[in-house]
């Protein structure tokens, strides 16, 4: 009873995203048995009905007026002090190790629902902030950024005060229409250094706090300050990355105005001879199949980007529709006793759901699929 | 809510319950209904305060013959807290009756309105802002009187010091509570103000009094709540003074909120209790050690120091009593002549209450303080020998050097000799000395409280510890028959700095049941309650008492938010305890070192730590600091620590505060019967774990404590290891009580001692905390305890499921469901025939309710009767 994502729908999502860049530097196998460690007499049973109802209802209600960024700013802070190296039982072997292969799934995961937005990484050791990747769209870069941080670099004490500041620093350059987001991993229990006066750095943002070890009462203040602002304490693998996936919708802002985005959609050309063009990674590159900026025609080897001449957002526009889809979810399914199997799968499982538009019956995990992934339900669909 | 209870209409200000607060209501009144006394534990942070006061007041309302409610608690913010759970409760019933029917209101707030018991900063916040809004009319000599209890107007009081009523500028800026007694004294006392009338401008008064004397007396206070803010604001308004209107106004209080001492010590006692109708209810709340209050209440202690200076203040007296011999001689012959007629015309009050208010005629053979003063002192004039003042001052002198003399013998004497005497043998020795008779040492309080008010003496602090003695001569005398129920002790060093000779006379009241005897004998309803009172068969005991109705609650939760564990062994898996034996074995030392270092880097924000005593902390800090422990710690968390000094203690307490509010963590070591373990709470991140190092026994060697046991083992057949091992428990559970307050609260309680896994101490703790004791978390060991931690910790940081949490919350139809469960529940007991609760308890016995602690709400099981 323990997938958390459906295996077929998170395959859809790695080929989408030129693959293979996932055994750089000493990223774990992804099939550690996630049974073995922690799953202790309390919570074994997690994903159990009442688990997956409580996540159920997390999801977003069916509110139609609400106002959400499609175009989101990300920053993921991460912490490398001591403690995310030493071993640990509910996120073995490491935090470090498992926060990382984590980050990388959701990565993929948050690119691929929200294209047209942009994320940087900014880690902490030795009571020093570094800003490993700048803002950036492209998945590419940002997952060989991460694959250079090694366990090793996990030493010290984590300044939470010194990436936050980092942030504060990026925020004001940024355009106005997104609300930044801030996903912090923290693996200690004390922050050595105290905050300070940290929350004037953080207004108008919304802020994530994974706590790994256990409840923080101030960091757990700090997200009581901003809104919408969540925090979450992991049990186990399986939890964190359920709890990251509560980050795949953009938050809701009302405070924001809607506004008017110029977008530059490139077509995929090909030549015989390989041409001289842009690329994210930053030294120019020769290919044979490129894009070229609408506006002004330069190359770019890869999409999503910024044209480098003029700046203009290049994005694929299928990429942008699916955007749109992820923050239009369909209607939340209203939940039924188990009686006939589920239409899609055709498993009959403990908690079954019902499209009330169609009538059809699914089972809990494509219920996910479907809200998660596919942003359409069959039935449905099937009816027009 | 309003609900029917048993045919009682209450009020509720929430609009819906907890399971226990709906049995501890139910309780309450078939203690009230049976005119009977009652010990009921239910654990902090379920709103106990909320169900006692709506229970109470909405049986005033129903019965309005029922008198007064009093309410004692045991510190200034705990009256504060009663004092706004009160605004709220009366400010629901006013609604409920004006026909603003409130449910309305309710119904629409979303569900998750904060819980009746939520300690939460907000809903405090709330309810301070609704406290400041009782109206207290603006005029109030027209002001329709109370309607008595039963009215709708209700007037709710609370009493205390000078020191925090007083309004007076310059008498405030006194910091004692002696020397604001003493300002205050000299601005109003009778014969400052009629100096002042005589040749006005010549003294200062207070123009507070003078205010209230000129046309407050007279007036009623309009009804409301009136907590120590709003009397000192009002009386600021109206030019009145606030602690002498409310102690006259308390006679027409329907609820009366003051503190123990008020009621127990016999001193005051006098002050409050003369009009108190029979039927009123008093509540003792956090009683749990309700007999070691009485026993302080009625023991005096007096050091070489304090015989030295009581000697001088007899000098002085001698100096007075000449000079008013020289000029104003008719004043002492009035004196003298009064004190022929006997004590009951004296209208002996004591301290401050002599001037003005002090109504002549007294009633005061229904006093309660009469009742432990024996009778022979109010009814009979004082003796002969004593009545004039000079011979008084000698008879005094007389005293106070055979005291001298007495500390000077166990001072020198060689062995260092500790004397234990019964009274009757202390008299003896004092007769044979001295000649002086037992039967004028009786009246020795009383007659030096009329001399120093003849004398017209205000500062009466220099008198402090001649009243001492003087109280010390009553006492001894007035208990000197039949068995001993004190114990005179002397000995050489009685102070607490080990090695220092300071010699201490000590007069121990042995027996807990004599100062509250009166209350219990005067009042029809005492309900005695708090969080932790197991074992609770044993109070009634202690005090002397048959309760109706004795009740210990357990906690009806929506997930496990207590973990207690019990660590037996040190990760080497020796045995760890602070047993006297073991308490030095390096062994355990470094044992507990671990396990404290294990536990701060496993453990986020605030940790308590408790040790068996001062001393036990400090070479255990010592030993730590060599050992590099302290340095292990202190790279984890900022380490504080209790000392003796209250100053010091208080500023580590914010400042350990502070370390957690920021998130650094912090460690806070104290000693479990210091003043951290009572009343100062840990609730949420202040502490997300309590550690008990050791078993906090008392002091076994302390000789008033043998004395106490040997009493209690002859009079009350209490086993010497029952109360110490009782006394112990209780000290422990207060201590890890600290750590919640509240039910979405949670907390670690880590029982480090190896003892308490037997089964007689673990057995001691109250049900609320047992209830969460699994057998899986008794004897671990110290890493299997901490890896137990780091799981807890985490499964309580979840999101708090706000399903379940409302599970826990009951209505009124769900009650009502519950009834009649309950009822068929106990028709099946009762083997066809319905058991009443009224009849049994008509019948004089003891009902135990066994209530069920798992979370099903519907899960009950009926009364046992035993």
């Amino acid at each position: 009873m323990s997938v958390p994502l459906p295996s077929w729908a998170s395959k859809q999502v790695v080929d989408g995203s030129e693959g293979g860049n996932n055994d750089g530097g000493d990223i774990l196998d992804v099939s550690i048995d996630r049974k073995d460690y922690s799953e202790t007499a309390a919570f074994q049973n997690y994903d159990d009905a009442a688990a997956i109802r409580l996540r159920r209802s997390l999801h977003p209600p069916n509110l139609p007026s609400i106002r959400r960024s499609m175009i989101r700013t990300v920053f993921i802070l991460l912490d490398l002090s001591q403690c995310m190296s030493a071993p640990s039982t509910h996120l073995a072997p490491n935090m470090f190790a498992t926060v990382k292969l984590t980050l990388i799934n959701w990565l993929r995961d948050f690119l691929n629902l929200n294209p047209c937005s942009s994320i940087a990484i900014i880690y902490s050791n030795n009571s020093g902030s570094t800003l490993l990747s700048d803002l950036t769209s492209s998945l590419p870069l940002l997952l060989n950024k991460l694959s250079t941080l090694k366990q090793s670099q996990c030493e010290g004490s984590c300044n939470l005060r010194a990436m936050l500041s980092t942030v504060s620093g990026i925020i004001p350059c940024l355009n106005g229409y997104s609300l930044p987001e801030i996903v912090l991993f923290y693996g200690g229990i004390h922050i050595q250094q105290g905050l300070g006066k940290v929350q004037d750095n953080i207004v108008n943002t919304s802020l994530n706090i994974f706590s790994l070890e256990s409840e923080i009462y101030a960091l757990r203040n700090l997200t009581t300050m901003t809104n919408p602002s969540n925090y979450f304490v992991p049990m186990s693998r399986t939890h964190l990355s359920s709890q990251l996936k509560n980050l795949l919708l953009p938050p809701t802002c009302s405070t924001l105005k809607p506004q008017m985005v110029e977008y530059g959609f490139p077509t995929l050309k090909n030549s015989p001879c390989p041409q001289l063009t842009h690329s994210d990674t930053g030294a120019p590159t020769f290919t044979n199949s490129f894009f070229s900026c609408p506006k002004c025609s330069t190359l770019t080897s890869s999409i999503p980007s910024t044209c480098k001449t003029c700046s203009l957002v290049l994005i694929n526009v299928t990429d942008l529709s699916k955007g749109y889809r992820s923050i239009h979810p369909i209607n939340q399914f209203k939940e039924i006793k188990p009686s006939t199997p589920c239409t899609a799968c055709g498993e009959l499982e403990e908690v079954m759901v019902t499209c009330e538009k169609c009538g059809s019956d699914f089972c809990w995990m494509c219920d996910e699929v479907m809200h998660d992934y596919l942003h359409n339900c069959p039935g449905c669909l099937l009816e027009k | 809510m309003r609900f029917d209870l048993d045919g009682l209409d209450v009020f509720f200000p929430f609009p819906r319950l907890y399971r226990e607060q709906y049995l501890y209501m139910k309780s309450l009144k078939q203690a009230l209904d049976s005119n009977g006394h009652c010990l009921l534990e239910m654990p902090t942070g379920t709103g106990k305060t909320a169900c006692l006061l709506s229970l109470i007041t909405s049986y005033q309302y129903a019965h309005p013959e029922r008198g007064k409610l009093i309410y004692c608690t045991r510190t200034v913010p705990e009256m504060d807290s009663v004092m706004e759970e009160l605004v709220t409760v009366l400010d629901f019933r006013e609604r409920c009756l004006s026909g603003n029917n409130p449910e309305e209101v309710q119904a629409q707030q979303p569900p998750q309105q904060p819980p009746p018991a939520s300690d939460s900063p907000n809903s405090k916040r709330q309810k301070t802002n609704v406290k400041s809004t009782p109206p207290p009319p603006a005029s109030m000599g027209e002001s329709a009187s109370p309607t008595g209890a039963g009215g709708t107007n209700v007037l709710g009081l609370c009493l205390s010091s000078r020191r925090n009523m007083c309004i007076h500028s310059e008498v405030m800026e006194e910091s004692d509570r002696e020397l604001v007694d003493n300002a205050c004294r000299k601005k109003t006392a009778s014969w400052v103000r009629a100096a002042n009338e005589k040749n006005p401008g010549s003294v200062k008064t207070c123009e507070y009094y003078e205010g209230y004397e000129a046309e407050g007396v007279d007036s009623t206070m309009p009804s409301g709540v009136y907590d120590l803010e709003t009397l000192r604001s009002w009386g600021l308004k109206k030019g009145w003074c606030p602690y002498y209107l409310t102690r006259r106004a308390i006679n027409h209080a329907n609820i009366l909120v003051f503190n123990y001492q008020y009621m127990l010590d016999p001193k005051v006692a006098k002050m409050v209790s003369k009009e108190l109708e029979q039927e009123s209810i008093i509540v003792f709340d956090e009683a749990h050690n309700l007999d070691n209050i009485c026993i302080e209440a009625l023991s005096v202690e007096i050091n070489e120091l304090g015989l030295e200076k009581a000697g001088r203040s007899l000098n002085t007296l001698q100096r007075q009593v000449a000079s008013m011999k020289a000029n104003d001689a008719e004043k002492l012959r009035r004196e003298y002549r009064s004190l022929v007629d006997g004590l009951v015309e004296q209208g002996l009050l004591p301290g401050g209450s002599s001037e003005g208010a002090a109504p002549a005629n007294n009633p005061t053979d229904t006093g309660l303080g009469s009742a432990v003063l024996s009778s022979d002192v109010i009814n009979e004039a004082v003796p002969g020998n004593i009545r004039r003042a000079e011979h008084f001052v000698a008879f005094m002198k007389k005293l106070v050097e055979h005291l001298k003399a007495r500390l000077n013998v166990v001072k020198s004497s060689t062995n260092g000799g500790v004397v234990s005497e019964s009274p009757m043998r202390f008299l003896h020795h004092l007769k044979v000395e001295t000649h002086l008779e037992a039967k004028p040492l009786k009246f020795c309080y009383s007659r030096l409280s009329s001399l120093l008010r003849t004398l017209e003496v205000s500062n009466l602090d220099e008198f402090n510890y001649l009243n001492d003695v003087a109280d010390f001569a009553t006492l001894l005398a007035t208990y000197s028959e039949g068995i001993a129920r004190f114990a005179v002790i002397m000995e050489p060093n009685g102070s607490s700095i080990p090695g220092a000779i300071e010699p201490r006379l000590q007069l121990a009241c042995l027996d807990s049941s004599l100062a509250i005897a009166p209350l219990f004998k005067r009042f029809s309803s005492v309900v005695i309650t708090s969080g932790t009172l197991s074992p609770i068969d044993l109070y009634p005991k202690l005090l002397d008492f048959e309760p109706r109705v004795s009740e210990s609650f357990s906690m009806s939760t929506f997930r496990p938010c207590i973990r207690p564990l019990i660590v037996s062994r040190g990760s080497d898996q020796t045995q760890i305890s602070t047993r006297y034996q073991d308490r030095d074995d390096p062994n355990v030392t470094r044992n507990y070192g671990q396990l404290m270092v294990d536990l701060c880097s496993s453990i986020p924000d605030g940790i308590v730590a408790f040790f068996t005593s001062y001393s036990y902390l400090e070479t255990i800090v010592v030993a730590w600091e060599l050992a590099g422990v302290l340095k292990q710690i202190s790279e984890k968390k900022l380490i504080f620590i209790e000392t003796k000094d209250v100053m010091e203690t208080s500023l580590a307490l914010t400042n350990y505060r502070k370390a957690c509010d920021s998130g650094k963590g912090a460690v806070f070591l104290s000693v479990a019967r210091g003043k951290v373990s009572e009343g100062i709470n840990f609730d949420r991140h202040y502490g997300r774990a309590v550690i008990l190092f050791g078993v906090p026994f008392q002091y076994t060697k302390s000789h008033v404590l043998i004395a106490r046991l040997e009493f209690l083992q002859t009079h009350y057949n209490i086993k010497e290891a029952d109360f110490l091992n009782f006394d112990a428990l209780r000290q422990a559970s207060q201590c890890v009580g600290r750590v919640i307050r509240s039910k979405t609260d949670y907390g670690l309680m880590i029982f480090a001692d190896a003892r308490y896994n037997r089964r007689d101490k673990r057995n001691k703790l109250p049900k609320w905390i047992k209830q969460f004791l699994l057998d899986g978390f008794m004897n671990l060991s110290s890493d299997v305890a901490v890896s137990f931690t780091k799981q807890f910790l985490r499964e309580m940081s979840q999101p708090i499921d706000q399903k379940k949490l409302q599970k826990v919350f009951f209505s009124a139809e769900e009650l009502t469901a519950m009834e009649t469960k309950l009822a068929e529940a106990r028709k099946v007991e009762g083997g066809g025939h319905v058991v009443g609760i009224s009849e049994a308890t008509e019948g004089g016995q003891t009902i135990t309710m066994d209530v069920d602690g798992s979370n099903d709400g519907a899960a009950l099981v009926a009364p046992k009767i035993t």
